[in-house]
């Protein structure tokens, strides 16, 4: 420096430059590896815990009744139809009313306190507010009549609810997922008189029986956006 | 394209200033048509070339539209957005849906399963319009009305009113609750004073009580009223609408000494005249008529075309469906039906004497040759003159077609059981007289609102006041309701039991398709109640059928089909001598000028008298031939309004007879000269938040002397512009041959004219074009048929929950409408000075299903794509994030944006009540979302997936009909599998005169257009 431009306590100290530590060498390394790790994270945050299978798979809420379908439908092996009766006919499978239950419970169990809900319904004429599991987004149209009368059966959608005490989501119900089997149905395909079969497996090779009941049962599932969305 | 100007090249509008004035530079692309001889245009704008309809044409949407506005700056808009963001990304981190729930019925009904729709038979009954309907309910709830293909007046069609009648259902503004005095009661308290008050009434035999009532051609609801009569013989019953057909039945009863409806057989008619008439567009039979009249315009068809003669002075859907069209003024028809009649005589039809009088104030060649046709058609044509139109000059049509044999032919009369025995005028000056002098102790109105739309003579509401006690049954609280102190919950039709007869006397059912909302109370109900023995409407109605129409069996049948028993037709001998003495008086009117003009009151299509004023859907739709929305306007003539110096949307003051009105002027090509038209049931005060204060309320002008015209009447400008809304200019295609038409000697010899009227190459696809196989569809419409009445923009609109955006949003070109349709005016000269006698060519126009479309290729993220199966255009709501860039590049203009939520605000926000009219089966849009007509596709799914539950793979031709076709009364729109040669869409297009709009573009569209054919006489053209 020009002495002339000397400060004055600067006078007597040797002039030490500054000098990086050694570990800001890392530096170019570990921030393209920190943002890759940070990013894979995220990525895997939001793929992961943000998709379906993750939000919807699972999801098991308390219902107002105890039903089992397990006892239901699993031990007594009623047919899925007797109490969803609008599966074959209609877009939704129906939740029964409380006259189908007391079909039975009239008789059996007539005064057991689990099912006092339900005579209350029966009696009073105000509906149980159960609580929806399966969720099929709202832009979506689904039906389950287009389905089960082509050989879906219940299980390929909803796992095997006659092992469930508690009704849980099983698939993740995403548009992937349904176009997974739209674009291929033959391996998700049975015999029409198995469809509410939860137990039900295919005698030799599952592919060859599909495409050959596709054929049956002129199964054309739509891949255009306009077969769901309108 | 070189001429082409579209939205994303705003250099063009630096350029041109909006502001400045009058006649734009005319860019040649821009101006009318021309073709065949003729020019087409839309308006007087358009003709002119000016600024205005330039910045239809070359921007979309105009200046401004898509900017954002009010209610929130763009800037407060983006830090409000901010925070929003910022508020849902802490509220939601932890992703857990909310919880839904499922809600079974505690018993099932029998027959219904959740998810599917259920339909039933009903009947629209509105003031003398009877229109049989199947209603559509999903899970409880009226969403659909379509005609009844048994019911006589409909033929499986319906019109815009019955198509609107949905959304009044759950209007949030009708009567909620019993009001007394404002306040908020109950039926039991209603109930306890009337009871009350009905022993005081009977012990004087009624004196002192008032009851006003709707015409209405219910069978029950004359019994109800007989019974009231019987119980309390000295109360007053009298029956008051605005819009009637009572001096129909009182030509009848002169002519025939009965009071009679003719009843018309356009299917059998080779030329019709219309005086005044509007047969296609507003009579009560008017779906039928235009599916009759409909069934000859085939140029093809067995039986050849039917010709329509319209002779009008304003401007009618018939009028436009008409090969010849004659201006006259409301007050000649009477002098136009005896120069016909004095034509006719010299053409050896002989008629009673009087009839003719020859008259030199129409147009020789016309009458003459209107004359001749009928001469050699005897019992093959039918005349027909307006039901608004005085009783003589109806005689006169009477007596024509006596003359003409087209009695029992062409013309037939039903009979007519619910015609009052008084007038009607008679009666409710009779009954504000009453009022006036304070002779009435209790008032009863029964539905209408006499206070608003009473003669303005007789000051029905300050008479009302006088009355101690005023009961009001009320659909929706309106002006008659506020001066009541009763307001009573009113059901309306899809809520109550009811009967009703159409115009030939087919007896049908009023069936409820929910239990009252509001807890109402249905107009019969109310009567026996009146008289002292109140019933449930179901045992009112039942009970009248097995007594008077047959048994149990009989009924079950009634409510399955809608209807029972047929027409009730009836022999009448006509009574020359009566005639002639009534035609005698029928004199040529003073002359008109423009300091002294005629008044003309129409009756809306949309409000009809004014009831409907608070339904959204019928305020948005533009009118048949003003394509006015909103509104309704004091319409001239071009020279009419040149010669007072007015132009559009200036504020006039109508003057006649000692009453003034405040109305903006609408420029209407079309109308007779010297006259002012102004439509009825506008310009309401207390409607609702639809309705209120929309368009100007013409009844201020209507006294009992001139309900329906008047002359003497006085315009002056006074300050202020009315800004009145439309959609004429709107969407506009620019100067090309999109509406094709010929005569039929024309077609005759160049029947390929309309498909080879664009010379050159079409443009060349530039990707490879899809392979259909499979099912495809297409659609056909045929511009002959079409008669611009509507009915399909509003079946539309209901079923594909298509949102009521208000007229200020109109204004900016943000109507939704997925379904338009575009009204040409077509005039052999463009002198913008003459267009006061133009043709009409109405074409519906939706989104037309490119094979090859352009809004495919421009959407960044595929959220309009075309689909294998039946080769749609798709459009995907979930996908799409309002480039915009598919409209703008949409060469027919037929994609709709919403700027708004429609549905959260303005009009048509929503309410509780109101979005239960939603069809379950399609996406209710939001903010942001482009959409468009999808063919139904939800239609076209569920015909599929009934097809498929059966066992086959191939909807039948005919199963899927859109919601535009099936309301269609005309049957002009056809739907089906174009890959099927035999269906009837692949038949109609086969046809000669069947082209493509805009196919030189090489879009390749699935809907086509027939060419509009017209049949004049041959010897009126030159």
């Amino acid at each position: 420096m020009d002495s002339s431009g000397q400060r004055p306590d600067d006078r007597d100290e040797s002039p030490v430059p500054f000098v990086f530590p050694a570990w800001v060498n890392q530096i170019p390394t570990i921030i393209p590896v920190a943002t890759a790790v940070l990013t894979a994270v995220v990525v895997f945050v939001f793929w992961f815990w943000f998709s379906p299978k993750h939000t919807e798979v699972g999801y098991a809420p308390v219902q107002p009744v105890a039903y089992s379908h397990e006892l239901h439908a699993g031990q007594y092996g009623i047919d899925c139809r007797y109490c969803h009766i609008a599966v074959e006919e209609g877009p939704h499978a129906s939740v029964p009313s409380a006259d189908i239950c007391m079909n039975c419970h009239t008789v059996v169990k007539h005064d057991s306190p689990k099912l006092q809900a339900v005579r209350d319904s029966f009696q009073k004429g105000e509906p149980i507010e159960w609580i929806k599991v399966h969720k099929v987004a709202d832009f979506a149209y689904f039906s389950h009549a287009q389905h089960v009368n082509k050989g879906v059966g219940c299980v390929e959608c909803h796992g095997r609810v006659d092992q469930m005490e508690v009704v849980r989501v099983e698939e993740p119900l995403s548009m992937s997922w349904c176009l997974d089997c739209h674009r291929n149905p033959a391996p998700h395909l049975r015999p029409k008189d198995q469809v509410t079969n939860m137990a039900w497996e295919p005698e030799g090779d599952r592919q060859e029986l599909g495409a050959k009941l596709m054929e049956e049962y002129h199964v054309n599932a739509p891949t255009d956006c306009s077969g769901c969305h309108r | 394209m070189s001429h082409r100007h579209d939205g994303n090249e705003p250099h063009d509008h630096m350029h041109h200033d909006p502001k400045s004035d009058g006649v734009a530079e005319r860019d040649p692309a821009l101006l009318p048509v021309e073709e065949n001889g003729k020019i087409y245009w839309r308006s007087a704008d358009h003709v002119a070339g000016t600024s205005e309809f330039h910045e239809f044409v070359t921007r979309e949407f105009p200046q401004g539209a898509d900017e954002l506005l009010d209610p929130v700056s763009r800037r407060s808009f983006i830090s409000l957005m901010g925070a929003s963001v910022a508020f849902a990304g802490l509220g939601t981190a932890c992703v857990r849906r909310p919880v839904e729930k499922i809600i079974p019925y505690a018993k099932r009904p029998e027959d219904l399963l959740p998810g599917l729709p259920q339909y039933y038979a009903t009947t629209f009954n509105v003031s003398g319009m009877v229109t049989g309907l199947v209603v559509e309910s999903n899970d409880g709830r009226p969403t659909k009305i379509e005609g009844n293909k048994l019911h006589p007046a409909s033929a499986g069609a319906t019109g815009s009113l019955e198509q609107g009648a949905v959304l009044s259902l759950y209007d949030p503004d009708r009567t909620v609750r019993v009001l007394k005095g404002g306040a908020e009661s109950e039926w039991p308290a209603f109930d306890a004073d009337w009871n009350e008050r009905f022993v005081a009434l009977r012990a004087k035999g009624g004196e002192g009580l008032l009851v006003v009532h709707e015409a209405t051609r219910s069978p029950a609801h004359a019994a109800m009223i007989a019974q009231l009569a019987e119980a309390l013989p000295k109360a007053t019953i009298v029956e008051w609408d605005p819009v009637s057909g009572e001096q129909t039945l009182a030509a009848t009863r002169l002519a025939y000494g009965q009071a009679l409806e003719p009843v018309y057989r356009l299917e059998r008619a080779d030329s019709i005249v219309a005086v005044d008439a509007d047969l296609l567009g507003s009579s009560p039979f008017h779906l039928r008529y235009g599916r009759d009249w409909a069934s000859r315009r085939h140029p093809e068809g067995p039986g050849g075309m039917n010709r329509v003669w319209a002779v009008e002075p304003v401007f009618t859907v018939t009028g436009g469906a008409a090969d010849h069209r004659l201006r006259i003024r409301a007050g000649e028809a009477g002098t136009f039906l005896r120069a016909l009649a004095a034509e006719l005589q010299q053409r050896g039809v002989s008629l009673p004497a009087g009839v003719a009088a020859a008259s030199d104030a129409f147009p020789a060649a016309f009458v003459q040759t209107l004359a001749k046709e009928l001469a050699g058609k005897r019992g093959r044509s039918v005349i027909a003159v307006g039901t608004h139109q005085p009783a003589e000059v109806q005689a006169i049509a009477l007596a024509l077609n006596e003359a003409l044999g087209n009695v029992g032919e062409t013309v037939r009369f039903a009979a007519a059981p619910h015609a009052p025995s008084k007038s009607q005028v008679e009666g409710i000056a009779a009954a504000a007289k009453a009022l006036d002098a304070g002779k009435v102790d209790t008032l009863v109105i029964l539905g209408g609102n006499p206070a608003f739309d009473a003669p303005a003579d007789l000051g029905f509401g300050a008479a009302m006041a006088k009355a101690k006690h005023r009961i009001h049954l009320a659909e929706a609280p309106n002006e008659t309701s506020l001066l009541a102190d009763w307001v009573l919950p009113q059901t309306h039709f899809l809520e109550e039991w009811g009967d009703a007869t159409a115009l030939d006397g087919t007896y049908s059912v009023v069936q409820p398709l929910i239990q009252p909302i509001w807890d109402g109370r249905s107009k019969v109900e109310l009567l026996s109640q009146l008289a002292g023995a109140p019933k449930k409407g179901y045992e009112i109605v039942h009970g009248h059928f097995l007594a008077t129409q047959g048994g149990e069996a009989e009924w079950r049948k009634a409510l399955h089909d809608g209807v029972h028993g047929g027409a009730q037709l009836v022999e009448a001998s006509f009574q020359a001598g009566a005639v002639s003495a009534a035609a005698a008086k029928v004199a040529r009117p003073a002359a008109a000028s423009a300091d002294s003009l005629d008044l003309v009151f129409t009756v809306d299509h949309k409000v009809f008298d004014g009831r409907f004023s608070n339904n959204g859907w019928l305020q948005e739709l533009p009118d048949s031939m003003s394509k006015l929305t909103w509104s309704n306007a004091a319409m001239l003539s071009p020279a009419t309004a040149k010669a007072l110096g007015l132009e559009t949307n200036q504020m006039v003051r109508i003057e006649q007879g000692g009453r003034s009105l405040d109305a903006g002027v609408w420029v209407q090509p079309g109308l007779a000269d010297n006259t002012v038209a102004i439509a009825l049931g506008y310009g309401r005060k207390h409607a609702g938040r639809v309705g209120t204060g929309r368009g100007f309320d013409a009844y201020g002008l209507r006294a009992t002397d001139s309900l329906w015209m008047a002359s003497g009447a006085k315009l002056s400008r006074i300050a202020g512009t009315a800004l009145l809304p439309t959609t004429q200019d709107h969407q506009s295609m620019e100067g090309r041959p999109l509406v094709r038409e010929q005569t039929a000697k024309e077609y005759a010899a160049n029947p390929t004219y309309a498909q080879t009227l664009v010379k050159g190459p079409r443009s060349l696809a530039l990707w490879k074009s899809h392979e259909y196989v499979g099912q495809q569809w297409g659609m056909s419409i045929d511009l002959n048929s079409c008669i611009g009445c509507n009915g399909c923009m509003i079946a539309c609109q209901a079923e594909n929950n298509i949102p009521v955006v208000g007229p200020e949003q109109v204004r900016m070109g943000r109507q939704m409408h997925w379904i338009r349709i575009d009204r040409y005016f077509a005039s052999s000269t463009d002198d913008p000075s003459d267009l006061s006698e133009p043709e009409v060519v109405h074409q519906p126009v939706s989104c037309v299903q490119c094979e090859d479309a352009p809004c495919e290729n421009v959407c960044p993220v595929a959220a309009t794509v075309h689909s294998k199966d039946g080769g749609l255009n798709d459009m995907i709501y979930n996908r799409c994030i309002g480039t915009r860039y598919c409209s703008n590049n949409c060469p027919y203009k037929v994609r709709r944006f919403n700027f708004f939520d429609w549905h959260q605000e303005g009009e048509g926000a929503l309410t509780d009540v109101s979005q239960l009219r939603f069809n379950p089966d399609v996406t209710v849009r939001t903010r942001g979302v482009m959409e468009k007509c999808t063919y139904c596709v939800q239609r076209i799914n569920v015909a599929k997936r009934d097809t498929k539950l059966r066992g086959s793979e191939i909807v039948p031709d005919g199963a899927i009909v859109p919601a535009c076709a099936q309301a269609c009364p005309t049957e002009a729109i056809v739907f089906g599998d174009i890959n099927d040669p035999n269906s009837r869409v692949s038949k109609s297009k086969a046809q000669p005169r069947s082209y493509e709009m805009l196919g030189e573009l090489g879009t390749k569209p699935r809907t086509s257009y027939l060419a509009r054919i017209r049949n004049p006489n041959p010897e009126m053209v030159s």
